[in-house]
């Protein structure tokens, strides 16, 4: 399992390591990606700079960015079901835990799952903890099929 | 992997492979990982054997792939239970009662049908959530607004079939329902009311058509599988002010709820207004040994030290002259009644800037948000009783459940209570849970299974209920033998007599399943 600062660096060797436990995923979507930044999306949080350099240098790369707070806005929640939808997308986060939290409830309904999260929790305990308006997780989503091996 | 009641590994695997002719191969839902995505993570069986586990998941996209799934689940008689978007945690979230269930997944029907801005009205599939909803209204610029349950994420139909309670103007949300699309067990697809004549226009307008009326049968209920749903939506008011009144001691809940009846009953307050201690628990109501959250002292000025006082939320709609003025009425009268009680509130005006209101005023406005989960803390299960609304009744709720809790050394200081359903009060009881201490929930269990009973004896009974409770919860509808129980299995053993439809759905079993009753 990668930890959090390895995640940060934004590298393929990182998603390539969340892949290696995900072998599906590994064949579905990474070996199509020929761009820098292996992730379609990611949501920052403006009001951490670490959240927010990671966004910049996902940018460089070719990422679509956007900023999401405590509270969903419509302008994430936009990016978020178009890239959704497209079920193809590798959607990656730096976000406050109850943030996360509620991304990941949302993304059960469009068939989208964790394939990283920087501390393992089901995503109604996130919802549930003390402070969790407060600490940063990092977490990425993959469609539910790249891992449905059926 | 769990397999379905009766079946064989190999019986399985062809109901499966069938399942993926049906909906395609992606979905459907086997492995390990991926049924844990369909676990009630606040269940009190957790980590126990007694836990249902699904065996399998399956996502149609339309009305004719469930039929498939249907046909299929009757061909193997396989128990299935219906989600929309699977999200009724503190009730059961997306599992289902039998172990080896597949559970039908409807979150990829997520279409808007419709949006009428004249008529106020949407008709929506199951996997529409509340803030899809709301968004597709801002994206028109419609001038519409909608309500909700307070976690953003609720399906419109899921909700709106449990008889969820919003925080607006159309917060009972089982009464802003109109018209809906059910397939059957066998398969067949009928629609209500005014839907039934193929070329009425009115399918969400007039809820009633000819005959008996039927849509309330499908809400928690397990005697069809709503595909299309109709919702009242409410013209956008030109002003809005969202309010709360505070009152500092414990026993002053009962005037309280006394000032607010009538001014509820006329309409003077529209909104589904909400009052609730001014501390919270880590569960709501449910408190340690020593009084106050976490088991710490819990003074807040209340005129007996340790017992919380309380607020209600409430919200005022329309031309600016009007809310006014109500605002201000209803403050003499709550004034009048508790004199020491205080007052806060915000007014906003259209066009109406969500950014700046807070979670209270969002939910009133029927502005879904995620923000809710430090508001309701739902750590654990609970019950949710129906009584009258008034504040002597209320009072000897609090005391009767206070020396319940006390049985099981907590004690109970008061939970949300919801007006929702104008003309009755529903309040909530919390147990906490833990995830690593069976007993805990073994003890949570026999209190509220407790709480049920006595409740039951008191007249009061359950607006709806964790899937664990299901069964106590029904037994308390007892007039004449269960005559409404035995009438419920009548519909449920004709519709469905291979009892495919979430078996035990509040309590309802089929024929087949019946001696799985707790
Ligand atoms: C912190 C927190 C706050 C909450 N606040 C509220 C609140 O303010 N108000 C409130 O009402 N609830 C509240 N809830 C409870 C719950 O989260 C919501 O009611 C939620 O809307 C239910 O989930 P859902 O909409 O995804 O419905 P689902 O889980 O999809 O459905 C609920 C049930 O309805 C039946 N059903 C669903 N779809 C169909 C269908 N198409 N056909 C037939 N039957 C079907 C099934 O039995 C299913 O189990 C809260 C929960 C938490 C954890």
């Amino acid at each position: 399992m990668i930890n959090r600062r390895l995640f940060l660096q934004t590298s393929s060797a990182t998603l390539a390591s969340i892949a290696s436990t995900n072998p599906a995923l590994a064949k579905g979507i990474i070996k199509d990606k020929d761009k820098g930044s292996v992730f379609d999306l990611v949501l920052f949080d403006d009001q951490h700079k670490e959240s927010v350099d990671f966004a910049t240098d996902a940018k460089k790369n070719g990422a679509t960015i956007g900023v999401v707070h405590e509270d969903l806005n419509e302008e994430a929640y936009d990016l978020l079901t178009s890239h959704f939808s497209s079920q193809r997308s590798i959607i990656a986060g730096y976000t406050r835990e109850h943030t996360a939290g509620y991304i990941l409830a949302l993304a059960r309904d469009h068939a989208y799952q964790q394939v990283h999260f920087s501390e393992l929790e089901p995503e109604l305990q996130l919802l549930l903890k003390e402070n969790s308006q407060k600490k940063l997780v990092a977490w990425v989503l993959a469609p539910l099929y790249t891992t449905n091996n059926s | 992997m769990s397999l379905p009641p009766g079946l064989s590994q190999g019986q399985f695997d062809n109901a499966l492979s069938e399942f993926r002719t049906a909906v395609g191969n992606d979905w459907v839902f086997t492995i390990d990982e991926h049924i844990a995505m369909y676990k009630d993570y606040f269940s009190p069986l957790q980590n126990t054997e007694a836990q249902p586990i699904p065996s399998a998941a399956v996502a149609p996209d339309s009305v004719e792939e469930l039929k498939v799934v249907l046909r299929v689940a009757n061909d193997y008689q396989i128990p299935l239970w219906t989600i929309s978007t699977g999200k009724n945690y503190g009730y059961g979230g997306p599992d289902s009662r039998v172990n080896g269930s597949v559970i039908v997944d409807l979150k990829r029907m997520n279409r808007i049908l419709e949006l009428n801005e004249e008529h106020a009205y949407a008709l929506v599939e199951p996997g529409v959530s509340t803030y899809d909803l709301w968004r597709e209204i801002r994206r028109r610029g419609y001038r519409l607004w909608t309500d909700g349950p307070s976690p953003a994420y609720a399906s419109i139909i899921g909700n709106t079939l449990e008889r969820g309670a919003g925080y607006g103007l159309l917060g009972e949300r089982a009464a802003a329902q109109c018209g809906m699309e059910v397939v059957l067990a066998n398969g067949d697809v009928m629609r209500t009311g005014m839907g039934a004549n193929s070329n009425a226009e009115t399918w969400q307008q007039y809820k009633y058509g000819l005959g008996p009326y039927v849509d309330g049968m499908f809400s928690q209920s397990n005697l069809g599988i709503v595909t299309k749903m109709g919702i009242w939506l409410i013209p956008e008011p030109p002003a809005f002010r969202s309010a709360e009144v505070y009152v500092s001691g414990h026993e002053d809940i009962i005037p309280m709820i006394d000032t607010l009846r009538p001014l509820r009953l006329s309409n003077v307050i529209a909104n589904s207004a909400t009052a609730s201690t001014n501390q919270g628990g880590h569960i709501e109501g449910a408190q340690g040994p020593g009084g106050g959250a976490g088991g710490g002292p819990n003074v807040d000025g209340g005129h007996a030290p340790g017992l919380p006082g309380w607020r209600a939320r409430l919200g005022f709609y329309g031309y600016d002259r009007v809310v006014e003025a109500n605002w201000e009425q209803v403050q003499d009268e709550f004034a009048s009644a508790i004199p020491s009680a205080t007052f806060h509130s915000s007014r906003f005006a259209a066009p109406y800037n969500p950014d700046e209101m807070l979670t209270e005023s969002k939910l009133a406005a029927g502005i879904p948000s995620f923000q809710e989960a430090p508001i309701w803390n739902h750590g654990g299960t609970f019950v949710s009783m129906v009584m009258p609304f008034t504040g002597a009744d209320y009072w000897d709720f609090l005391q009767t459940y206070d020396g319940l809790y006390q049985e099981y050394g907590m004690r109970y200081m008061g939970g949300p209570l919801h007006f929702h359903a104008p003309r009755s009060l529903m309040t909530l009881a919390g147990v906490p849970l833990s995830s690593t201490d069976n007993a805990v929930n073994e003890r949570a269990m026999a209190l509220c299974e407790n709480l049920i009973r006595v409740s039951g004896e008191k007249g009061w009974s359950e607006y709806r209920t964790p899937l664990v409770f299901m069964d106590n919860a029904m037994e308390s509808f007892d007039f004449n033998d269960h005559a409404l129980r035995r009438f419920h299995e009548t519909l449920k053993d004709t519709l469905d007599p291979n009892g495919i439809l979430s078996p035990g759905k509040n309590g309802v079993w089929p024929q087949r399943l019946r001696e799985e009753r707790a």
